[in-house]
């Protein structure tokens, strides 16, 4: 009698487990399709789409001014006239080859009709809506003329979230795409560098490691630079010549001083650092509603030179150029980041099925550090490293930085550049990267000045 | 004292409105209406009704619930499977026949058996003759040795091994006390798991190793044994990752499928993207294009309703296991005969986790195992398995009843 | 059928589909639970009978009643017992009927007119299946359970 309960109970236990098992069936069977359904229906794996995507009756795509970038005649897909202007914004428009990932496969269910109805389908015919994109054609086609260097340029609203440009170069055209081309060689044309590039932040990091300090109060330090220092058995070194001499909290930032850097991040510590990088987005899946994006990378080990180097942005740091963006927008907008967003409108014939609304993606840093870092942003243009991006347009805040990296065994160097436009009447935040073309004073710096000028000048 | 016997009439009414509304829907789908379409469904139906009337007539104590939750599992799978494939809808329709057939004959031989004594040894010289069989003579498929072939039938043997190895584990574990006395039966177990893990057939592999572990806890509840088991198939486990290329493929594929879709990774993205598809409400059956997902009829089905059907229904399906389950499980804490009991057990166990394993694994939650989906998945050997443990478990529910309703006439009550 | 009507049709037919087999489910589950409910108080009540004493002699009308007994039970003419006896040779209080040790004994109260087996019963007295016990004039059919349910589970 004793041992028919004892199994009993056994069955019992094993009982609850089974049905903790299959409730964390129903539970992640939900939760998956709740989180990942929309994005998984639209990757162009999905052979729903194709097999939906009648081109004769998809709708057409826009610019935010109402510039076609992409229409049906026939059953042939047609892209922007203007050549320049249709390599510009082939990325974020995409293609019906699935080659890349773009409106054209983000926006599919609205473009084919797939989130209409059957019901509606019958009363409104089969046509697809159409859809509206934030970016301005005419601004992505300035950025993609100006690009000398492969790489990738976003410009975002920092008040509304809209993306106003985002370029990545090298580029591909759509009209030609299904046919051999010549340049399919290199394969990477087709790749977004503005959310899917991951690059070395390099000396853009030092926004991250100075928000970290103001948020623990570190901010006392002083050094003598005399342009290389050995931190836990790794040699850091600054660029300029003879080093920076005295630098103290300011300075350090204006002037982008890696050693002053490499002993701040030491001296606030490893979690520390992770912390405040996990605040900004880094390690973070992001889920944004109209595209994907890349994982930034940060990470520790227990070693003080790697956690140097991680807070002068090399080691093991990566981020995507939008979300470097996203780190000065949310800077400008008082710590608070706007969620971006690539999708104005959708419309069938004239009336609209779609609301934009601006959502907050998160905060990464509290006011008053915000507005500290402006300062120091504003220096660094007025005065620092990045005076070439002080146009006469706007007021520029912004930062440098030159992301090393080894190509063929050659050390070569990203240049970068993040930054904003004070004047809340031209709400812009920038993000520019140009690979391998050298230090980021002289090449990404004086490109975002002339683009934020070009986005004044159009109006934003 | 009276114990009511609840009739299910009216969950057996509306699943065959379900089966006659779904087949008269599919009737249609190639334009002007198709009697033979619906024909099939009427067939069904009629079945179903009659399986379901003459056995609850006949043995009045069986467990209707069990016995309908399966019923429905199989009309489900049976459109599905007729609405990708009619040919194979055919084919299912004669399984669930046969697979009846299979369930009525376990469920008259559990009840008149105590524990079939010495015909254990036979059993488990049989399961091992044909699992050693079909790893040396099987033909590959997908992946998995796991086929024999004897003239014009292709039949699965680790299907018919798991009743074996259910009875043979049943025996030992009621029999025997002592541990020393259970070599012959942790010897045919390491046998089966190994020769299952050799022929690639990791899901059955898995399926043994599971149910060997959780019914030995219950039978003995010897913990130190149960952890030690759970040590070595760990190892066993890990071991294969290295040892093995496909082990370490699909955990790779299970981290990241989409990074290996040209590859491997192609049929969970494929399951994956039509459950998206089919999102909460379906898209309506023969809408959407479950036939782009490989192996539609087995293994990936739960992803084929999932997309016609709609994550409701899907949900739903997963709940249907579990109601089975607990009362499966509630049917062995029933039993009076400890071999009853472990049999009972351990035939919803090895159910449970098949069909957690397969629904897992494509909506990936766990690494992808081919398994068969109990009752819904296409294929004669898992569904007459299937049938045949519900069998046991209906047989041990009539003696129950049985025995309950002596006790209850002995004070002048009885069972309705 | 047309295609796109088909296809009308298939779409509206998933809201039936949903509906019929939730409401499956539902009824699955509920009657599981009314049934498991159900069991679990017949058996319980059961278990705590432990046999039953059937009138077999005595006033007609009596014939053929059974009552269940538990672990402790007064048997007599009064309201308050437990196995009542509405007749004049039955005193208020005529014996108990206790379950000690897993026996079932009878204990007569003292000048009651109780018999076991037509033996005159004074002291205590364990009784068996089959015994025929009189209190007064009414003679019962003593069953006392083998097997008793619910202690299984």
């Amino acid at each position: 009698m004793k041992k028919k309960n004892a199994m009993n109970k056994h069955m019992q236990g094993m009982l609850a487990i089974f049905i903790a098992m299959f409730v964390a069936l129903g539970s992640y069977l939900t939760y998956s399709m709740v989180t990942y359904g929309d994005e998984w229906f639209s990757t162009s794996y999905n052979p729903r789409i194709s097999a939906a995507r009648n081109i004769a009756d998809a709708g057409s795509i826009y610019d935010r001014n109402g510039t076609r970038l992409a229409w049906s005649e026939g059953d042939k897909r047609q892209y922007a006239e203007d050549g320049d202007m249709r390599r510009a914004v082939s990325h974020i428009v995409g293609d019906v080859h699935g080659k890349s990932l773009g409106a054209e496969n983000y926006f599919a269910k609205y473009l084919y009709g797939m989130d209409k109805g059957i019901l509606d389908k019958l009363e409104t015919g089969s046509r697809g809506a159409d859809v509206y994109l934030t970016i301005d054609a005419e601004l992505c086609r300035y950025i993609y003329n100006n690009m000398e260097y492969n790489g990738a340029v976003v410009v975002m609203n920092y008040q509304t979230g809209e993306i106003l440009a985002s370029v990545s170069a090298p580029t591909f055209d759509p009209s030609t795409l299904g046919e051999i081309t010549p340049e399919d060689e290199e394969g990477s044309e087709y790749l977004n560098r503005v959310t899917q590039g991951r690059y070395p932040p390099g000396s853009t990091m030092k926004i991250l490691t100075t928000a970290a300090a103001l948020e623990s109060g570190v901010t006392g330090m002083e050094i003598d630079c005399s342009g290389s220092a050995v931190i836990g058995g790794q040699k850091v070194t600054c660029p300029t010549d003879g080093g920076h001499g005295h630098v103290d909290f300011t300075s350090a930032f204006e002037r982008s001083c890696n050693i002053y850097y490499a002993y701040l991040s030491v001296e606030l510590g490893g979690s520390n650092m992770l912390a405040t990088a996990n605040q900004f987005g880094y390690n973070y899946e992001f889920k944004f509603p109209d595209f994907n994006m890349l994982k930034s990378n940060f990470e520790v080990s227990g070693e003080s030179g790697d956690l140097a180097w991680a807070g002068i942005g090399q080691y093991t740091d990566l981020v995507t150029p939008m979300h470097n963006m996203l780190v000065s927008a949310g800077v400008a907008n008082g710590g608070t980041v706007a969620q971006p967003n690539t999708l104005l409108d959708v419309r069938y014939g004239t009336s609209s099925i779609y609301d934009y609304s601006t959502a907050q993606f998160r905060s990464i840093m509290s006011a008053g550090t915000a507005s500290t870092l402006a300062g120091l942003m504003r220096g660094t243009v007025d005065h620092g490293t990045a005076t070439s991006a002080d146009i006469d347009a706007t007021t520029m805040n912004g930062k440098t930085g030159t992301a090393e990296f080894v190509e063929n065994g050659q050390v070569k160097n990203h240049s970068w550049f993040v930054g904003y436009s004070q004047d809340a009447s031209h709400p812009l935040a920038i993000a520019v990267i140009l690979e391998g073309a050298g230090y980021g004073s002289r090449y990404a710096t004086p490109l975002a000045g002339q683009v934020i000028s070009k986005a004044v000048e159009l109006g934003y | 004292m009276i114990l009511k016997r609840y009739g299910a009439g009216l969950i057996l009414t509306f699943m065959i409105l379900f089966l006659l509304t779904a087949m008269l829907l599919l009737s249609f789908q190639d334009g002007p209406f198709d009697g033979g379409v619906f024909l099939w469904g009427v067939i069904l139906a009629a079945v179903i009704v009659l399986q379901y009337n003459i056995l609850s007539a006949v043995f009045k104590h069986i467990d209707r619930i069990t016995l309908l939750i399966a019923d429905f599992l199989c009309i489900i799978g049976f459109v599905m499977l007729y609405r990708m494939n009619p040919e194979a809808g055919e084919r299912q329709f004669m399984w669930i026949v046969v697979g009846n057939i299979a369930m009525v004959a376990a469920l008259i031989i559990i009840k008149r058996v105590r524990d079939f004594g010495r015909a254990n040894w036979w059993f488990m010289l049989l399961g091992i003759l044909l699992l050693g069989i079909t790893l040396v003579l099987s033909t590959s498929q997908l992946g998995a040795n796991n086929w024999l072939k004897i003239g014009p039938f292709k039949f699965q043997p680790s299907e018919f091994v798991k009743v074996l190895f259910l009875i043979v584990t049943a025996y030992f574990l009621s029999t025997r006390q002592r541990k020393r006395d259970m070599w012959p039966y942790f010897l045919f177990t390491i046998a089966c798991v190994g020769i299952l893990v050799l022929s690639t057939d990791l899901g059955a592999a898995l399926l043994f190793a599971g149910t060997f572990l959780i019914v030995f806890y219950v039978g003995t509840g010897n913990l130190g044994i149960t952890l030690l088991s759970i040590g070595a198939f760990a190892g066993g486990a890990y071991a294969s990752y290295y040892l093995f290329d496909h082990v370490k493929t699909r955990v790779e594929i299970w981290q990241d499928p989409w990074a290996a879709y040209e590859g491997k990774g192609y049929q969970i993205v494929q399951g994956l993207l039509a459950i998206a598809s089919g999102g909460v409400l379906g898209t309506g059956l023969g809408n959407g294009m479950p036939t782009s997902i490989p192996v539609h009829e087995t293994d990936y089905i739960f992803a084929a309703i999932a997309e016609e059907f709609g994550l409701i229904v899907a949900v739903a399906l997963i709940a249907f296991y579990l109601v089975f389950i607990v009362r499966g499980i509630l049917i062995a804490m029933d039993a009076r005969a400890k071999f009853d009991k472990l049999l009972v057990f351990g035939s919803t166990c090895m159910l449970a986790l098949q069909s957690f394993i397969i629904i897992g694994g494509v909506i990936k939650l766990i690494p992808l195992t081919g398994i068969t989906m109990p009752f819904v998945s296409l294929g004669g050997s898992s569904m007459i398995s299937s049938m045949m443990l519900l069998g046991i478990i209906e047989g041990v529910a009539q003696k129950n009843g049985e025995l309950d309703e002596a006790e209850l006439a002995e004070m002048g009550g009885g069972i309705e | 059928m047309d295609g796109a009507i088909y296809e009308v049709a298939a779409y509206a037919m998933r809201y039936w589909f949903i509906l019929v087999i939730v409401g499956i489910l539902v009824a699955s589950i509920y009657i599981s639970y009314k049934q498991y409910n159900e069991k679990k108080y017949v058996k319980g009540a059961m278990s705590k009978f432990f046999g039953y004493l059937e009138i077999v002699g005595g006033p007609e009308e009596f014939i053929g009643d059974r009552f269940g007994v538990r672990e402790q039970n007064t048997i007599g003419s009064s309201q308050h017992a437990d196995i009542i006896l509405p007749d004049k040779t039955v005193l208020a209080t005529h014996a108990l009927l206790y379950v000690e040790e897993g026996d079932m004994i009878l204990s007569p109260t003292s000048r009651s007119d109780t018999r076991i087996n037509s033996r005159r019963a004074i002291n205590q007295h364990k009784l068996k299946t089959g015994d025929i016990i009189s209190i007064g004039d009414v003679d019962f059919y003593v069953y006392i359970k083998r097997t008793r349910i619910g202690n299984d589970s």
